[in-house]
């Protein structure tokens, strides 16, 4: 999960929602990053494809999610899946597989924007990182 | 998640979205860290400040008087500084955001009720200042430690961490002016099985206890504070249950004989609940110690204040809570750390 802890030189630290149809079948938990596939379908990210939005809400039943759009000064905090590998603040990195933290294990795409903004001790598997889009 | 808001989903009961009668809405499961008088100000010197931070400056004093033959001169005694331990406040702060149609919609809680909003930043608040410390003390085998992105300076005036078993005292820092305060042993267990004894903590707080009284002050004399604070990990019901035992039974434990025990009444326990550990393990604590020495130090520079405005191109309203405070060790002597166990932890000098 990605929270939106801050956004930074900003004078408020909450984006503007924007409701996004979605089959009610298709299961989205807030805090994912997404993209809009063409025909505005939305899939949840990965190394090929980079987020462009986060969801805020988990699918509704409706057929609707609320999403937000990723702007660079967003701090996201999420989890270090897997071993840091001289993981350090500006270190380019990847989402996981399962799209829930980010990964040393996974390499970053080269139209990946995710690095790490941590400024805190080192870290470990499982630890809260930082990241920027 | 983010906003307060209808849109999320999240807070559906809040706007009467629901087609069950509501009977309870718990809001807070436990007052346990969220209340004035916990953690901090049991274990912690909590005092105002209006700096940017604090110092605890230690000096030494004069030696005993030198005999001198009639008509001889006097010895030179000298005064000086002989540690300096520097704690600076960190900002803490928090915001909130509900959106206009929460607040005109919601039946209860925080987008109803202002009341609660305040109170749930108080709460917030006092779960910080209990949990710092908490964390302070439970992690000072180490140098830094990180709590809330806030990195913590766990050392005290010798520049070793609060736990060691190499601190310095004295003018002269030299190899023979070097003590411990962390130790390892059979504190809660005895024999080579290792099996939990009442017995062996019994004799291990007596131990413990002496060792606190015989900490030396900058001159190298002991200091003869009696120690009274017992304090325990949250997580090791059996290693509680023996310190308990032993801190209320009048009689000695675990024998035949019909002593006395000399641990009976002298002691308070506290249980810090946050403090999950792996092994057991005890820190214990002369209350006068750690007055009289600046030892375990919160310093208040700014109170919880909480703002409020409303972002007029959203309607949203924002609520922002901030505090600065800081926490560190002036001093080392007023605590020790007993694990048990027979491997050296962190270096620690064996009981």
């Amino acid at each position: 999960m990605f929270k939106l802890i801050k956004i930074v030189g900003s004078g408020v630290n909450v984006p503007e929602p924007v409701k996004a149809a979605i089959p009610a079948s298709n299961y989205i938990p807030a805090g994912t990053p997404i993209f809009f596939e063409s025909g505005g379908l939305i899939t949840t990210a990965d190394d090929e494809n980079p987020a462009t939005h986060i969801t805020l809400s988990d699918t509704q039943p409706d057929g609707s999610i609320m999403v937000f759009e990723i702007t660079p000064n967003m701090l996201f905090e999420t989890v270090l899946e897997g071993d840091p590998n001289n993981l350090g603040i500006g270190s380019k990195v990847a989402l996981s597989c399962d799209s829930e933290g980010i990964s040393r294990a996974v390499a970053p795409s080269p139209q990946g924007r995710l690095t790490v903004h941590d400024v805190s001790i080192t870290k470990f598997d499982g630890d809260k990182i930082i990241v920027k889009f | 998640m983010i906003i307060y808001s209808k849109s999320t989903g999240l807070n559906n009961s809040a706007i009467g979205k629901l087609e069950t009668p509501i009977k309870m809405i718990i809001e807070h499961e436990s007052d346990v860290l969220t209340k004035r008088g916990g953690i901090c100000d049991w274990l912690f010197n909590v005092e105002r400040s209006n700096k940017f931070g604090e110092t605890i400056i230690g000096q030494n004093e004069f030696d005993v008087f030198q005999a001198a033959l009639e008509g001889a001169g006097a010895e030179n005694d000298v005064i000086s500084e002989t540690y300096r331990k520097f704690i600076e406040h960190i900002q803490f702060m928090k915001e909130f955001t509900i959106t206009a149609e929460m607040m005109e919609d919601a039946n209860y809680g925080v987008a109803q009720d202002a009341k609660r909003r305040a109170e749930n930043f108080t709460r917030a608040y006092y779960k910080t200042m209990n949990k710092i410390c908490e964390f302070a003390l439970a992690n000072a085998t180490e140098s830094t430690g990180s709590f809330a992105k806030a990195k913590l300076d766990l050392t005290t005036g010798d520049g070793l961490p609060l736990f060691s078993a190499s601190h310095t005292y004295g003018i002269d820092k030299n190899a023979d002016c070097v003590q411990s305060n962390l130790f390892h042993g059979n504190i809660f267990k005895s024999g080579t099985d290792g099996v939990y004894s009442t017995a062996a903590f019994e004799e291990a707080l007596g131990e413990l206890s002496i060792k606190l009284r015989n900490m030396k002050d900058e001159n190298g004399e002991p200091l003869g504070y009696t120690a009274d604070t017992i304090i325990l990990p949250g997580n090791r019901p059996a290693a509680e249950t023996i310190v308990k035992k032993v801190c209320g039974s009048e009689g000695t434990l675990g024998g035949n004989y019909n002593d006395i025990n000399l641990q009976f009444g002298n002691w308070n326990i506290i249980v810090m609940p946050t403090w999950q550990s792996e092994d057991d393990r005890v820190m214990i604590m002369s209350s006068e110690a750690n007055k009289n020495l600046s030892g375990n130090m919160f310093f208040n520079r700014v109170p919880l204040t909480v703002s409020s405005w409303v972002d007029n191109h959203t309607g949203n309203y924002i609520w922002n809570g901030r505090c600065r405070f800081g926490v560190g060790f002036g001093t080392y002597k007023h605590i020790l750390l007993a694990v048990d166990g027979n491997t050296a932890v962190n270096g620690s000098t064996a009981l």
